[in-house]
């Protein structure tokens, strides 16, 4: 490849900038509409409602802003097996960037999460325990977080789709109660997951550690790497959560993680 | 302009009409919906804006800061598959109706997802690669590892359309 092609390619790539007409839109205009926007969002999370869609012994439990709060409906899988997981509270919490929004406090088990599930995370429930995947985010105390590397696997999960048809490349891997089983006997106290990001002989867990009060570690990372077909867990962490965006205040992403390590050290020592 | 620190501070009037072109060319060529784009570009920048006194001076790269955030908004938006009605300003203003190089734009449509998201930031956003890593929050080296294989990928694509 010549430093000419080279050149050229780079010149048709930034020409590509000029085809894009983008109309001039004054300040007032675009507040205007980002708050119309955030408006509209915040009117439509209201509705949010709950579809616990069953398929074999796992249960997709998903928020769909178009249903209303009320609705605790079982949409039809296959085979039938139903869950029902109450909805203990509708909140109101203020993410990372000081942005209010609606989210659902949910019963998992005997003790209802603190943390709450942002619209279009979906909550899959396998045997007795509950794991996010997809590109859901969870909120804790506010500060949305996600795996930092769960959305370069995954595709997002529909309402009705069993474990054999989820999309992505190793999702189904997250879902293999081996990993399971594995993260259970690493921590047997823990019993949601959060954030599993998959691969396919390396995975990411996030274990929601609920005795803990304070925000930024009431979540840890684990790793769990596939060796000779059986998962092990590697105890501490190499990866850490960030929040989304970085939150109020001074605190940035490492000052959070540098306070989740030195509390995850305390909590593990 | 004012200066906070040793650092300039700009109105958000003026960096809002530096950036926003390069935000709206961008985000419309992630999402492929300039309407939807328009919205996303303005939830970013009206967030900027409720917390422009720390942006301007905290957040080591403003521009980046935005492209996070609207970024983040598409992927949620892709999540979610939550589309907005109406607003009630007009929308579509952005179009790539108008795209001339029509098999370098269908061949940059076509690279796996990151690579197009690094090709768009780096050329319709014009930001640089350590500005693009922040926004996807991997590494600098990452992201020049995505433009060479985005590239030469693009280079094959138009040697085997026989383009040019």
């Amino acid at each position: 490849v010549t430093n000419a092609n080279a050149d050229d390619l780079d010149h048709r790539l930034r020409a590509l900038a000029d085809d894009i007409a983008v109309a001039d839109r004054s300040v007032q205009d675009t507040l205007t509409r980002g708050r119309r926007r955030v408006r509209r969002l915040r009117a439509a999370a209201t509705g949010l409602a709950i579809v616990l869609v069953a398929a074999g012994t796992a249960a997709v439990l998903r928020m769909r802003p178009e249903e209303p709060l009320t609705t605790v409906g079982i949409t039809p899988g296959p085979p039938s097996s139903t869950v029902v997981v109450p909805v203990t509270e509708s909140i109101l919490v203020r993410d990372a960037d000081g942005w209010e929004r609606n989210c659902l406090r949910i019963a998992l088990g005997a003790e209802a999460t603190e943390g709450c599930l942002t619209p279009g995370t979906t909550l899959w429930k396998v045997g007795d325990r509950y794991v996010v995947v997809g590109y859901g985010a969870m909120v804790v105390d506010g500060v949305e977080y996600r795996a930092p590397k769960g959305e370069e696997t995954l595709a997002p999960l529909r309402p009705g789709q069993s474990f054999a048809s989820v999309e992505g490349d190793s999702s189904g891997h997250c879902l293999d109660t081996a990993v399971l089983d594995a993260l259970a006997a690493h921590d047997p106290t823990a019993r949601a997951y959060f954030g599993l990001s998959c691969g396919a002989d390396v995975q990411f867990a996030v274990v929601l550690e609920r005795p803990h009060q304070d925000p930024p570690h009431t979540t840890r990372t684990i790793v769990l790497e596939r060796i000779d077909g059986r998962w092990t867990v590697h105890g501490e962490p190499t990866e850490q959560l960030c929040p989304t965006l970085p939150p109020p205040g001074p605190a940035n992403c490492d000052h959070i993680v540098s306070q989740r390590r030195a509390r995850t050290s305390t909590t593990t020592n | 302009m004012t200066m906070a620190g040793d650092r300039a501070v700009t109105s958000f009037d003026d960096w809002y009409v530096g950036v926003r072109p390069r935000l709206m060319r961008a985000i419309t060529a992630l999402v492929g919906d300039p309407g939807l784009a328009e919205d996303l570009c303005a939830e970013a920048f009206t967030r900027a804006f409720r917390r422009w006194p720390h942006v301007a001076t905290e957040v080591r790269d403003p521009d980046a800061w935005v492209f996070t955030v609207a970024v983040n908004l598409a992927r949620r938006s892709w999540r979610t598959r939550l589309r907005s009605p109406p607003t009630g300003v007009p929308a579509a203003q952005a179009t790539t109706d108008r795209v001339r190089d029509v098999d370098l734009w269908r061949l940059v449509q076509a690279l796996p997802r990151r690579q197009r998201q690094v090709v768009v930031l780096r050329y319709l956003g014009d930001l640089t690669e350590a500005a693009i890593a922040d926004v996807l929050k991997t590494s600098p080296g990452a992201v020049s590892a995505s433009l060479t294989k985005a590239r030469a990928a693009l280079r094959a694509g138009l040697t085997e359309g026989g383009s040019r």
